[in-house]
């Protein structure tokens, strides 16, 4: 009997399945990086009265633009990651983008001592080595995050990054994923490694601490609060010797989304 | 850009299978032309249906490989819960997250772009020793594996023969 109900009940399955794919078709004909914008677009996504309504608006009035990010799965790394190249191009031939170049070139290293064969990664590496070039300027980073194959390359290496992050210091780690999964590994390989996959705390985590850098989420949470902040540091900052003046990376965090703010 | 990126992987994927083939399986592009298209043959596993049987499939790989995975196709069409009846495969490893017709894949292992070739092929060979009966794909195998277990095993071993040309 059991197994007969089962089997009857499939159709629901398709059912959602069907309406999920029908969402993530909208989703995915926005661009992967948006320009950026004000708030009007994202304050029109919320009725008024509702508690996202009026967050966005107390964000609206700290935060000077927004960037929409394409909603695939994807987006905290891809968010990241242009905030990074961005802050990069803007904080030219300081010692923090020194710094931030060194440690983005070293992640090689880093992928290969977490046992990632570099016949492989060095493939993935390649975009973000041009991403991150003094060479670079704003026009050819918006060019190169739109083109599909070049954004999900570099998405795929950092990945990869807080892969390799997560299972060489996975005492820090392992402690908020064993209710979940099994092992680190078994994490990586559900959670950080297949494309397209969410991204939750322990990712950004992993990603602050691999790469030296702050980021801070505005949290546009459900919750029936005031808009707040989450700033993640790095456990092993950059050797800065005035480390007041490096530039934070700001994500707007909306359930299951990220995007980039500017504050 | 991305085309380039991609025969280089399956090159070097090629070499490896070469040099380290594992047990029962044998993979590489049907003409020096094109590296985007597979034959791979599997040998079922011992102590199955499919034992003495070898199987071939045809593997097709998307330009961003990897960070997209290939599809696979049995030809002749193979007799399994897990395989559509025109034999394209449907296996977890097989499908990008948010492209996976079966929700309930979640636990196993998935797509990504550091699994090859050669992790698909093992997982294949599992996947004709322990089929997946809960993900319907051949519906009218999956019922027959869980139910009349004596006549699914005669269909696959009639097609074993065949491929055997017996």
């Amino acid at each position: 009997m059991d197994i007969e109900k089962k089997a009857d009940e499939r159709p629901s399955d398709t059912e959602i399945l069907a309406y999920e794919k029908t969402l993530r078709a909208e989703f995915l004909a926005a661009p992967l990086v948006g320009a950026s914008t004000g708030f009007g677009a994202l304050l029109a996504e919320f009725h008024e009265g509702n508690i996202f309504h009026k967050k966005v608006q107390q964000l609206s009035g700290k935060a000077v633009a927004f960037r929409a990010i394409r909603k695939d799965g994807n987006c905290f790394y891809r968010a990241l990651c242009f905030a990074l190249c961005e802050a990069l191009l803007n904080f030219q031939g300081t010692e923090w983008a020194k710094r931030v170049r060194e440690r983005v070139l070293d992640s090689r290293k880093i992928l290969i001592s977490a046992g990632y064969d570099p016949i492989i990664t060095d493939d993935f590496f390649e975009p973000l080595g041009e991403a991150i070039a003094e060479t670079y300027s704003i026009e050819k980073l918006t060019e190169a995050f739109e083109k599909d194959y070049i954004s999900d390359t570099i998405v795929c290496y950092l990945r990869l990054v807080t892969a390799a992050e997560l299972k060489l210091n996975r005492d820090l780690y392992e402690a908020f994923i064993l209710d979940s999964h099994p092992t680190i590994e078994d994490f990586i390989s559900h959670q950080v490694e297949p494309m397209g996959i969410e991204s939750d705390q322990i990712h950004i985590v992993a990603m602050s601490n691999a790469l030296g850098v702050t980021i801070n989420v505005a949290n546009l949470d459900g919750s029936d609060a005031d808009l707040n902040f989450h700033d993640i540091t790095p456990m092993m900052p950059l050797e800065l010797e005035n480390p007041k003046s490096q530039p934070v990376l700001n994500l707007l965090y909306r359930p299951g989304h990220y995007d980039i703010v500017y504050l | 850009m991305s085309r380039a990126t991609a025969l280089k992987r399956l090159m070097t994927e090629y070499r490896e299978l070469t040099v380290n083939a594992p047990d029962g399986i044998t993979a590489g592009p049907i003409s020096e032309d094109n590296f985007f298209v597979w034959e791979a043959l599997i040998c079922g596993p011992s102590d199955t249906a499919y034992e003495n049987g070898i199987f071939t499939a045809t593997m097709t790989f998307p330009t961003d490989y990897p960070l997209s995975p290939p599809t696979m196709k049995f030809t002749p069409p193979l007799f399994h819960p897990n395989i559509y009846a025109d034999g394209r495969v449907c296996i977890s490893i097989l499908h990008a997250p948010g492209d996976d017709p079966n929700m309930y894949e979640l636990a196993s292992e998935r797509w990504s772009p550091v699994q090859s070739v050669e992790k698909i092929l093992l997982s294949v060979v599992s996947m004709l020793a322990e089929p997946n009966d809960e993900s319907g794909a051949n519906i009218e195998a999956s019922k027959m594996w869980r139910s009349d277990r004596e006549k699914f095993n005669a269909i696959v071993r009639a097609q074993v023969n065949q491929t055997l040309g017996l």
